[in-house]
């Protein structure tokens, strides 16, 4: 009698779920109806989100060093033009995930579970929830260093962070909690002034485009930071993270379109800001000879270069970008465990009903940012293991979000078109073979 | 209110699975087949590559 009532109370949450989004659906069905230039605006305004936070959320608090390190490192030779085609990957690695929530109204972790069975859905769960963890623990590591640099103790800007992020996740519903999350994400523009502040030679970055060469011939440190890159710019939360969106928000095949459109600005929103963080980096670092290029090095480096205030603006970046990607990875872990377990899986829902749904991403934050606190973690360990994870895992997440867009009994007529198949076997080819090759140089070192 | 959201909700698009229904089991055969396996070899490949990285001390 007990289990029946409690089958019972989990329908009338998945009812519950359905009608808080039923209410957003609506306000877009009304916006549809209206006509005129400033309708379609509105409509575009509020079906704008999960593209460009993701992609947003994508420059975190790692993928700023990622990207300045390079710059100090390689210059701005390679990497801009680079950076353009890792664009192109993200948007049609993301793109795909529209459609698939879109079409079929479901989660990534529910979909690779429901296709393909438990073992492939575990396995895909546990490498998101642990790398999700790890990758936040970089997060509050960012935080936490950029706030130092206006002499917050760590423990404040921690618990601030953490406050910040639960209240949003908790209180908030998807909406607000997703125009919130856009207004904290705009702060990673912040980049685009300092690059200006750091005068760049243009003529040196067309320069790039014309003469794209490898700096330094093709080492195995060259292998690492070309795999960091592509790490930084296409990760496995990304995917779980955009389709929950959009299954969240209660987009359908109608707002495809619009989804796209959103995906597209946060790709060109993402690869701009990467750039300026490497063009700043590559004009006023690269060439310094002995300088120590681990973040500190580089705040530091920054405010001897260019002043006081570009240092405080680039500290205040690396801390939005960690707020902004500790939002994000969150909500994908709350999100993929709804979705594995069929829990009531909406930030729509109230806390007190579906705490299910809600605690395993506070935890994750809370374990995360109670590493950053402990003195002497292994936090470099921590960094690596976040990314041989990734690697591993990227290429088989790539591969079921593949199968999923090829499978017409879930995606009806929107499977993949033939360029989309190209483009998307070639991007899990590359990350086999970039992979490979990086494993390669751990077993023979002087390989290259 | 919770009517209207309803009507409006029907005149959405339909999901070829409706998202209330349970998600049939995909068939794996074909080349679908052979790409799990080319995941199970990439995965064991690489699983090895880290247990060497961190015996040598690499990572």
């Amino acid at each position: 009698m007990a289990r029946n009532a409690n089958v019972y109370a989990t329908k009338d949450l998945h009812e519950l779920e359905r009608e808080l989004r039923a209410k957003d659906m609506a306000r877009v069905a009304r916006l549809y109806n209206k006509r005129g230039f400033w309708a379609r605006l509105r409509l575009l305004l509020v079906l704008i989100g999960p593209g460009v936070l993701t992609m947003i959320a994508d420059n975190d608090a790692g993928g700023v060093i990622t990207y300045a390190q390079t710059g100090a490192t390689y210059g701005i030779g390679f990497f801009i033009p680079s950076l353009i085609i890792a664009g192109f990957i993200a948007y049609v690695v993301q793109e795909m995930t529209v459609r698939l929530g879109a079409v079929t109204r479901r989660g990534h972790a529910e979909m690779i579970w429901g296709r393909y069975g438990a073992f492939w859905g575990w396995f895909s769960l546990i490498d998101l929830v642990v790398a999700n963890v790890l990758t936040l623990v970089t997060e509050f590591i960012g935080i936490k260093i950029g706030m130092g640099v206006f002499g917050v103790p760590g423990w404040i800007s921690e618990t601030l962070a953490l406050a910040i992020d639960v209240f949003a996740l908790l209180v908030l519903r998807y909406y607000t909690w997703e125009r919130i999350a856009l207004w904290i994400a705009a702060g990673n523009l912040i980049f685009i002034p300092l690059m200006f502040m750091a005068k760049p030679h243009w003529s040196a970055v067309a320069d790039a485009f014309v003469r794209w060469n490898v700096p330094g011939g093709f080492t195995a440190s060259f292998l690492f930071i070309v795999l960091a890159n592509f790490g930084t710019t296409i990760a496995p939360w990304m995917l779980f993270f955009q389709q929950s969106s959009v299954v969240d928000k209660g987009l359908t095949e109608r707002d495809i379109r619009h989804g796209q459109l959103d995906t597209a600005l946060g790709t060109l929103a993402m690869i701009v800001v990467a750039c300026a963080i490497i063009v700043l980096t590559g004009t006023v670092m690269h060439g310094s000879h002995g300088m120590n290029l681990d973040i500190s090095g580089i705040l530091n480096l920054l405010g001897a270069k260019i002043g006081p205030v570009g240092e405080r603006l680039f500290a205040l970046g690396l801390v939005e970008a960690g707020l902004i990607a500790a939002i994000a990875l969150t909500a994908s872990t709350s999100w993929a465990m709804g979705e594995a377990f069929h829990w009531p899986k909406s930030i729509n829902m109230p806390a007190r009903l579906a705490w299910k749904f809600y605690v395993p991403g506070i935890a994750s934050a809370v374990i995360a940012a109670g590493i950053v606190l402990i003195p002497h973690a292994p936090l470099g360990f921590l960094n690596m293991i976040v990314q041989v994870i990734a690697s591993i895992f990227m290429p088989a997440a790539l591969m079921f979000l593949m199968l999923l867009l090829n499978d017409r009994e879930v995606m009806g007529d929107h499977v993949n078109r033939p360029w989309q198949n190209i483009s998307g076997f070639a991007i899990i080819g590359l990350l086999v073979v970039l992979n490979g090759l990086y494993g390669l140089t751990v077993i023979f070192p002087n390989l290259f | 209110m919770k009517r209207k959201n309803h009507a409006i909700v029907d005149f959405a698009p339909k999901a070829p699975v409706s998202p209330t229904e349970p998600l049939p089991r995909a068939q794996v055969k074909g080349w679908v087949k052979a790409v799990f396996w080319g995941l199970r070899v990439y995965i064991a490949i690489m699983l090895v590559l880290v247990v060497i990285g961190l015996a040598k001390g690499s990572f």
